[in-house]
């Protein structure tokens, strides 16, 4: 539930929960807030709230109410807004994390393509590296060095709980400008060594490759045996961020460097993989 | 198309800490489909934006794949089977309805969703994603990741700045680099992915991957259990771990291996696998 803050001058008087549809404000004292001033009109506005939204409107005063120092008939109210009654202000907290800290934001694709091109590190991404390590410093201070400026985040809502995971910490806005660059691409091939069905060499896009028989697999090979016979799907090779495993969907069948796999093993630079008459060795570059 | 022999269930759980459900979850078992969505946005705009990519993809899904006839997109990607060129639609689709009406209210203005979508049927599965939402498949005894996170620290543990560990405990794990609804085009991940007798698949928004780890996911699916146990278990585990965000699951099971035996041993003799 929203609160509100009374104040006269910079300090605070009371501390209002907004817990009513609405509240009426003036110097008499039939109005759920008074406030005894001879600038105040004895019904001078009232704060209202309906479904989602909160508002102001003033009732005829002869001083006027004021939303963030304009003069208003009837204004929403949003996260800090302050309303302002001759020398007394009451000030609008919601509880929810305001609109626009939501707990996600997207890079605009600008940024994104930036970071994709821009070549080699940079100190803004040895900054956000070390942010990344900082996993129980306060996030605004983890930002606001990465980005530059200053973040957007109120700082109020930082939670002094550490025992909390991170993601339970308040959600910073970075400023989407300033983009930590990307370093090396690594890309993967499989070269065929022995038995080609199709191309001689296959990069390895996306997350997951095949390998089989089928038209299903994306790396086709060749049977072994008198009948030439070979699994639909013998193998599959999934990238876990930089590292690449392969995993038997036949176990047993396929080989790395001579042995059978069953269930995973991890791929290194140069590895032999052996799917029955199809040879392949696995390539790992760095651009 | 009925498919016999896909176990499909999910759920969503606001989670301990959050007054509202921004999470979106669609389950059409007779089409084989399932689909969680994540929202964000002020206020209550970010279950705008998850329930309408659910319902677009829905329509869709319905009118491309439900009806007498399947409808097949013209053009697109060779590479990709049909049913994945039909989801990248659906999604595409999605990301116009969303873009529009956060251009048309001023109230929703700047919200987005991530999604992921599984297509499958008892051969093969088309995977779709954009955005942190995940999918993972448990293909005995192993979980793997199938969809890679659109984020900014994936994008650094992909060029090897970071490792995956620190990602997890990153600060900016928030951050993504792409989303369905903030921009008039979206660029979605497809993939299609064989299937196999026995094989798990488990679609989750990041407030199970942020309170359960892969190793945690790994074991309750080791376990063997019914779609629904499963969603519930995992539920459950990321409310005991802190529920710090809403959690979305669905999981879609392939019926286990027949008894190995006179089947077998007939194909077999026919030179098959």
């Amino acid at each position: 539930m929203p609160k509100l803050l009374l104040k006269f001058n910079a300090a605070v008087i009371k501390e209002i929960v907004f817990d009513k549809p609405s509240f009426s404000v003036g110097r008499k004292p039939d109005n759920d807030i008074v406030i005894d001033n001879p600038a105040v009109s004895g019904h001078h506005c009232k704060l209202a709230n309906i479904g989602d939204t909160y508002f102001v409107e003033d009732l005829e005063s002869t001083n006027g109410t004021y939303v963030n120092q304009k003069r208003v008939m009837k204004a929403g109210l949003h996260h800090n807004d302050v309303v302002t009654i001759a020398r007394h202000s009451i000030v609008f907290l919601e509880d929810a994390p305001p609109p626009g800290a939501d707990k996600t934001m997207v890079l605009p694709p600008a940024a994104v393509e930036a970071l994709a091109a821009s070549p080699g590190p940079s100190p803004a991404l040895e900054i956000v590296a070390a942010a990344a390590e900082l996993d129980s410093a306060p996030p605004a201070a983890a930002s606001e060095p990465a980005a530059g400026a200053p973040a957007m985040e109120s700082a109020p809502a930082v939670s002094p709980d550490k025992t909390l995971p991170p993601a339970a910490s308040p959600q910073r806005t970075l400023p989407p400008e300033p983009v930590p660059p990307a370093a090396a691409t690594t890309t993967a091939r499989l070269r065929v060594l022995k038995g080609a069905v199709s191309q001689p060499e296959f990069e390895l896009k996306g997350t997951s490759t095949y390998i089989g028989k089928s038209d299903r697999a994306q790396v086709p090979i060749q049977g072994s045996g008198i009948f030439k016979s070979a699994p639909e799907v013998a193998a599959s090779i999934h990238r876990k961020g930089e590292n690449y495993t392969l995993m038997a969907i036949k176990d047993g069948y396929p080989k790395v460097n001579g042995a059978d796999v069953t269930g995973q093993v991890p791929l290194k630079d140069g590895d032999i993989i052996v799917c029955g008459g199809t040879t392949l060795q696995f390539c790992v570059q760095k651009t | 198309m009925k498919n016999l022999h896909l176990e499909i269930a999910g759920r969503t759980d606001k989670g301990k800490l959050r007054d509202r459900n921004e999470d979106s979850l669609l389950l059409l078992p007779d089409l084989g489909l399932a689909v969680v969505a994540d929202g964000m946005g002020g206020h209550n705009s970010g279950e705008v934006a998850s329930g309408l990519a659910v319902d677009i993809i829905a329509q869709f899904a319905a009118k491309m794949l439900g009806g007498a006839r399947e409808i097949v997109p013209d053009g697109g990607d060779a590479r990709i089977s049909v049913r994945a060129r039909q989801l990248r639609h659906f999604i595409e689709n999605a990301n116009t309805m969303i873009f529009e009406k956060a251009r048309a209210f001023p109230k929703d203005h700047g919200m987005g969703t991530t999604v992921v979508a599984a297509l499958a049927d008892e051969r093969s599965i088309a995977v779709a994603h954009v955005g942190d939402s995940r999918l993972y498949l448990f293909r005995k005894g192993e979980l793997t990741r199938l969809t890679e996170d659109h984020s900014l620290v994936m994008d650094q543990v992909r060029h090897g700045l970071i490792t995956e560990e620190q990602a997890e405990k990153s600060n900016l794990q928030n951050i993504l680099t792409r989303a369905l609804g903030t921009e008039p085009r979206v660029k979605v991940d497809v993939e299609d992915h064989p299937v196999f007798r026995g094989d798990v698949l488990v679609l989750c928004s990041d407030g199970l991957t942020k309170m359960v780890s892969d190793a945690e996911l790994a074991a309750v699916l080791r376990s063997n259990e019914g779609a629904a146990e499963t969603v519930d278990r995992l539920i459950a585990m990321a409310l005991e771990a802190g529920g710090v965000d809403n959690v979305t699951v669905a999981v879609i099971r392939v019926a286990p291996p027949r008894p190995r035996g006179f089947l077998r041993f007939v194909r077999r003799l026919l030179g098959g696998r």
